[in-house]
């Protein structure tokens, strides 16, 4: 057995998982093998800490009895025609968008010579990843000249478009066409991946 | 009674089946949830958000995998979309927001959660690949075997155990850095 096969070992048996013939060829592979002896040392004490850590976790009492008939009201509120209306309640995953479609709407970043849509236009037609990248496109064509960095000038909008006067003019619907647009809960896995990538290209993660 | 007999139930109408399904499995899918999020209001999240998935999706239920795996495998793309959705919104500062406007609305377990974010293994976790994070949380704190965490994942035994070592790896030396040795 290679080397880096007796290491893939060294978890389960610091865990004590480990079946009894493999632990009995890592532990003569121990005796003459520093490097995993140490290892095995460190992940023994590491696997301690992680157990005490697990341990000192609680959940409020009575938590476990209250899940399923928590659910069971969700499950009856869904099927109501009061449901549809409570999305403003949503809190962070609607700010999401909120913020999305706030920034493209405070933005008043001139467009190059010849382009054809501006960014009140693009909100009408793109879901929520396509509207986070047609933002970043906008703003990598723009002069950052006086800011120190992208992200800071990213940050700064957010904060600006975050508040509270924007929030209400979004959610009184007075953008028309523009409100309907999708939340992050309603992105799907590999939208949510494309939508990280892209930001983490940018470094603002 | 079976896991595959209360689905059948479950498929004939009968609503109480599944309130045993989930009375079997969601303690299991909290604390899966919570070793991902680190959080005790997410967590809690996920587990309405997995019930959810499952009761709509156990008539579509193949039996050629076992429910526990099936829980298991929207409990963990669950908790890994929680964790992106979270790293967005961070990004956008929401935090600021919301706490700012609702004051009042602090959780009662305030307390537990900030208790939590000091938890270094908890942050030790949190810095992980999804991958390894995720084979770290099913075979470390739900101690699946490396056959059942490859039916979840839908991967190879092989893989899973690198995975695992160097999940524990960095565990090590993120606690090496906090220690400051």
């Amino acid at each position: 057995m290679a080397h880096k096969q007796f290491e893939y070992l060294l978890p389960d048996f610091a865990g004590g998982t480990l079946d009894q013939s493999s632990s009995e060829l890592l532990s003569a592979h121990l005796e003459h093998c520093t490097v995993c002896s140490q290892r095995l040392e460190t992940f023994r004490q590491v696997m301690t800490e992680v157990r005490i850590a697990r341990d000192a976790d609680r959940v409020p009492e009575g938590y476990f009895t209250n899940i399923l008939p928590r659910f069971r009201a969700r499950l009856s509120e869904r099927g109501s025609p009061s449901f549809g209306f409570r999305w403003f309640q949503l809190g962070a995953p609607f700010a999401a968008t909120v913020v999305v479609a706030g920034l493209l709407a405070t933005l008043q970043l001139p467009l190059e010579p010849g382009a054809s849509k501006g960014l009140r236009s693009l909100a009408e037609e793109l879901e929520a990843t396509e509207l986070t990248d047609a933002l970043f496109s906008e703003i990598d064509q723009q002069s950052l000249a006086s800011m120190n960095a992208d992200d800071a000038l990213v940050g700064t909008i957010a904060r600006e478009a975050v508040s509270r006067e924007l929030l209400e003019r979004i959610t009184e619907s007075s953008w028309g066409d523009v409100v309907p647009l999708r939340t992050l809960d309603d992105l799907e896995s590999d939208e949510l991946d494309i939508l990280l990538q892209r930001l983490e290209s940018r470094k603002y993660l | 009674m079976t896991d595959l007999e209360l689905v059948d139930r479950f498929r004939n109408g009968e609503e109480s089946a599944f309130n045993e399904l989930a009375h079997r499995y969601q303690e299991k899918i909290y604390w899966t949830a919570r070793r991902f999020v680190n959080d005790h209001q997410d967590a809690d999240d996920i587990v309405q958000q997995v019930l959810l998935k499952a009761y709509e999706g156990l008539s579509d239920f193949r039996s050629d995998s076992g429910v526990f795996t099936w829980l298991y495998r929207i409990a963990v793309n669950t908790s890994l979309n929680a964790v992106r959705k979270k790293r967005v919104q961070e990004f956008l500062h929401f935090d600021e927001l919301f706490e700012s406007e609702n004051p009042e609305s602090e959780r009662p377990d305030e307390l537990l959660e900030q208790e939590e974010e000091r938890s270094l293994i908890g942050q030790a976790v949190k810095q992980l690949p999804e991958k390894q994070k995720s084979v770290f949380v099913l075979r470390h704190y739900e101690q699946l075997s490396y056959e059942d965490i490859a039916v979840i994942l839908k991967t190879s035994v092989g893989g899973l155990k690198a995975n695992y070592f160097h999940a524990v790896k960095k565990i090590a030396e993120y606690v090496k850095r906090a220690h400051g040795s």
